[in-house]
């Protein structure tokens, strides 16, 4: 291998007080992908245990942590990182330019502090477990077993390491950018990555602050949530959600982000309505900011509020559908090869389409009274959320793959995997809207034995989606080691390829010119 | 056209007043996801294999007034799904003034429910068809959510304050009670049912509707507290120890030692449940201090000696 980022310089002492961006971004996509795995096996054992109404496998009090922990170990140690911390921190200033990010040192912390936090929750997890859901709805949380503290302060210290993440990313964008590179240059990735360091600055306080007044009520009873001391359990829903809401867009606005980059290169095309897309993203983060009430239709706040938290979230769909448009208007007169990433990108557009329209059905007040927490909100948040960030994850991960490592992985394989993780996903949740629709509740250990047979549907798909990553995992682990060398297989004329593929530790070895990051006229 | 819909997206019989119209709201809404779903897919594998790699392209993209208009258009169906939602929605939050009012209290893992003329039921809601009857509703412990999937309504019970649903059954049947926010190990099975009855059937249960030794005095306050959601009277451990045979036995503890079950010991367990826990069952049971009076609580002891003998 060529002198790279991976080998210069050497040691695991250079490695573990690294500042480069691309070592520590790498060293936040293993972690990330552990998390994934423990939290998929959490799902996993959760849809085996519900193919049968009465719960064979498991009690329900075990039932209960399973699906707690799903929930936490997928939101905070996976999806809120995912993309941002794994992929922005090895790809902003490769698009920028730059030899780095504004303060490496700072990057490096957040990652320690990001793995400190990770290993809290395990604690969590090991000291009893957590059955509260990942929501932590009091007076149920501040009452529950005290394992939960453990959770509630590992999330905590994750959030100090995404507000750090953010910092960092908004300096960088600001500071960074490479000589003559004007906002309207940047590739629509870092846009992404700036409209979630927006939310990731501002959001992630108030999150902190509930959990701590979480954790404070649950040590020392001091009632801030606890009706019987004059607190007020709805109070908790309202900061909570004012942070889970954007949280959302932490997780899907950095997977637009890699579909405008995909689109682009895949169909050796400039990106149509590059300014919408700017303006939609970042509309999506300022507007996400007031959409928090449509998660309390039901919970005793006024029908006046209902309403205009409705209004608010059928405009931050419409920022989301006018990206929809211009995907697929960057598709039309394009050149398009059909590879892996853009594969994933059909699949992501599909779920994104239907769980962004099922999102507007439950933004409707009246819907939602019906399907509020049944499996139907279930099956929407995964669809979108889950399916958006996952899909977004796995199309960065097969497009980049090459940029990173310098070789290359088989496409018959990632294709069939594509078709089991795009197929095993929509069966694993499109029995879930329906379960939703028949009433059949979130959170259910048990349940009427007429909601068997989608169950069994829905567990079957999640068998499939498993054994599609874990084909991922086979065939881009042989890909390290075996894969033919490539340079830029994609023929993409965005930024980061303009360096060597893996790049050098200074990124660029000469100070690079300014280009067009869309510019496809010269590649053949 | 209704039935047909109604069945191929699974939805529960329309047993309200409420279920026809936010279906066919609903209709309109999931049919058009899916129609938009369907044509964006069409699309992009249309587009995949016309413009793929050395096929001719064309010399303009699609324009923005296109897009533009394509959003537009998108934004004005949102608003109005809004304004008929948000009209649907603000009237299942009035309950008309001739609302029959029924008190209730969930608590981990049960209903209850207090009628005007004083008579009490647990877990089963009688009410008469084409009545609109109003729960005013509070939680003793965590949030729980009063879901009644047939009538399409749902509101979330909450401790310290009261919260209010209505409907009106428009037909006689028995539709589930479900409870929809997450309350702990027993959440899955707090559930109940809605009665709906002919009005005629109905007069005539409440009147009937008004028992005097003190076990079963006690049996009456145990499924009023809802004692029979974690122990049985039949000798199968659940959530908790069955109360078959329990009186006089001895109880192995967690962390070592054991006691016998007497009055002394079953009246701690009421009122300090994590006192002295009964080996292998989770620390699951609430307190009841300040909710038993002395006297109740002697009830239920009472009724739990008069389990002794096999069922």
């Amino acid at each position: 291998m060529p002198a790279s980022f991976w080998s210069e310089p050497r040691g695991l002492r250079s490695w573990l007080l690294t500042h480069d961006h691309k070592r520590i971004g790498v060293m936040y996509l293993f972690t990330v992908l552990f998390f994934l795995l423990l939290g998929g096996m959490f799902a996993l054992v959760l849809r085996l245990s519900l193919v049968t109404p009465e719960n064979a496998l498991v009690s329900a009090h075990t039932y209960d942590k399973l699906f707690t922990q799903h929930g936490i170990v997928m939101v905070w140690l996976f999806m809120i990182p995912s993309i941002p911390s794994a992929f922005g921190n090895i790809l902003l200033p490769l698009m920028i330019g730059a030899r780095d990010v504004a303060f490496p040192r700072l990057n490096l912390a957040s990652y320690y502090i990001f793995l400190v936090g990770g290993i809290v929750v395990c604690v969590a997890l090991i000291a009893g477990g957590v059955d509260t859901g990942w929501t932590f709805y009091t007076p149920y949380s501040t009452s529950s077993a005290a394992a939960t503290n453990w959770a509630v302060i590992g999330v905590f210290i994750t959030g100090i390491s995404s507000i750090l993440t953010g910092l960092n990313f908004i300096a960088t964008v600001h500071t960074m950018r490479l000589k003559g590179m004007r906002w309207r240059d940047m590739p629509l990735f870092v846009w992404n990555l700036y409209s979630t360091s927006i939310i990731l600055v501002l959001a992630t306080p108030v999150l902190g602050l509930v959990l701590l007044l979480v954790g404070a009520d649950h040590i020392w009873a001091l009632g801030i949530f606890e009706p019987a001391a004059g607190g007020d359990p709805v109070l908790f829903q309202h900061l909570f959600w004012f942070y889970s809401h954007p949280a959302v867009y932490i997780m899907i606005l950095p997977a637009m982000g890699v579909v405008a980059e995909v689109v682009s290169t895949f169909s050796h095309r400039r990106p149509a309505w590059y300014g919408a897309i700017v303006l939609a993203s970042l509309g999506i983060a300022l507007v996400g900011f007031l959409t928090w009430g449509h998660h309390m239709f039901v919970a005793g706040m006024s029908t006046f509020d209902s309403g205009v938290f409705g209004a608010l979230s059928m405009l931050v769909a419409i920022f989301s559908a006018i990206k929809v448009f211009a995907w697929v208007s960057t598709m039309y007169g394009g050149s398009i090869t059909l590879a892996t990433p853009l594969l994933y990108v059909f699949t992501f557009i599909f779920l994104f389409v239907f769980g962004g329209m099922s999102g507007v059905a439950v933004a409707t007040t009246s819907l939602d009274v019906h399907w509020h927490d049944t499996y139907f909100v279930v099956a929407h948040f995964h669809f979108i959320m889950v399916g958006g960030t996952m899909t977004g994850f796995l199309a960065a991960l097969h497009y980049w793959f090459p940029k990173l490592s310098g070789r290359m992985y088989s496409e018959t394989w990632a294709k069939l995997a594509c078709a089991a993780v795009s197929i095993g996903f929509i069966l694993t949740f499109t029995p879930q809207f329906l379960l939703g629709n028949a009433g059949m509740p979130r959170r259910y250990a048990t349940y009427p034995a007429q909601y068997q047979w989608l169950h069994v549907l829905s567990t079957s798909g999640a068998c499939l989606l498993a054994l599609g990553m874990f084909t991922v995992a086979a065939y881009l682990l042989y890909a390290i080691v075996r894969g033919p060398h490539v340079d830029n297989p994609w023929r993409s004329a965005s930024f980061e390829w303009r360096s060597a593929s893996p790049p050098p530790s200074e990124n660029f070895v000469d100070v690079p010119v300014l280009k067009d990051a869309y510019d496809y006229e010269d590649v053949p | 056209m209704n039935e047909l819909l109604r069945r191929a997206l699974m939805l529960p019989p329309q047993a309200s007043t409420f279920a026809r119209g936010i279906d066919t709201l609903h209709y309109i809404v999931i049919g058009a996801a899916m129609v938009v779903c369907f044509i964006v897919f069409v699309l992009l594998l249309y587009f995949a294999i016309r413009f793929r790699e050395g096929q001719p392209r064309p010399k303009r993209g699609i324009p923005h007034s296109v897009e533009i208009g394509l959003a537009g258009f998108t934004l004005t169906v949102f608003i109005v799904w809004w304004v008929v939602g948000f009209a649907q929605y603000r009237d299942m939050r009035e309950p008309p003034a001739d609302a029959m009012r029924v008190y209730t209290v969930a608590k981990q893992w049960m209903w209850a429910f207090v009628y005007p003329n004083g008579a009490a039921a647990e877990d089963d809601l009688r009410v008469p068809v084409g009545q609109p009857v109003e729960l005013v509703m509070t939680s003793r412990d965590v949030i729980h959510s009063f879901y009644v999937p047939a009538f399409r309504v749902k509101q979330d019970v909450v401790p310290g304050r009261t919260t209010n649903v209505w409907f009106t059954a428009n037909q006689p049947g028995r539709f589930e009670i479900l409870c929809a926010e997450y309350c702990g190990a027993g959440h899955s099975r707090m559930r109940g049912a809605v009665i709906a009855m002919p009005p005629g059937e109905y007069a005539a249960w409440l009147a009937g509707h008004r028992a005097t030794d003190l076990a079963s005095t006690g049996e009456k306050l145990a499924a009023e507290q809802g004692c029979f959601r974690c122990h049985t009277v039949d000798g199968t451990p659940h959530l908790g120890p069955s109360w078959r045979g329990l009186y006089g036995s001895t109880i192995p503890l967690e962390g070592g030692g054991s006691v016998v079950a007497d009055d002394a010991y079953l009246t701690e367990s009421m009122m300090n449940p994590p006192a002295k826990l009964h080996r292998g069952y989770p620390p699951l049971m609430p307190t009841y201090l300040g909710r038993l009076s002395g006297p109740e609580a002697a009830a239920i002891v009472e009724y739990i000696r008069s389990l002794r003998g096999g069922p």
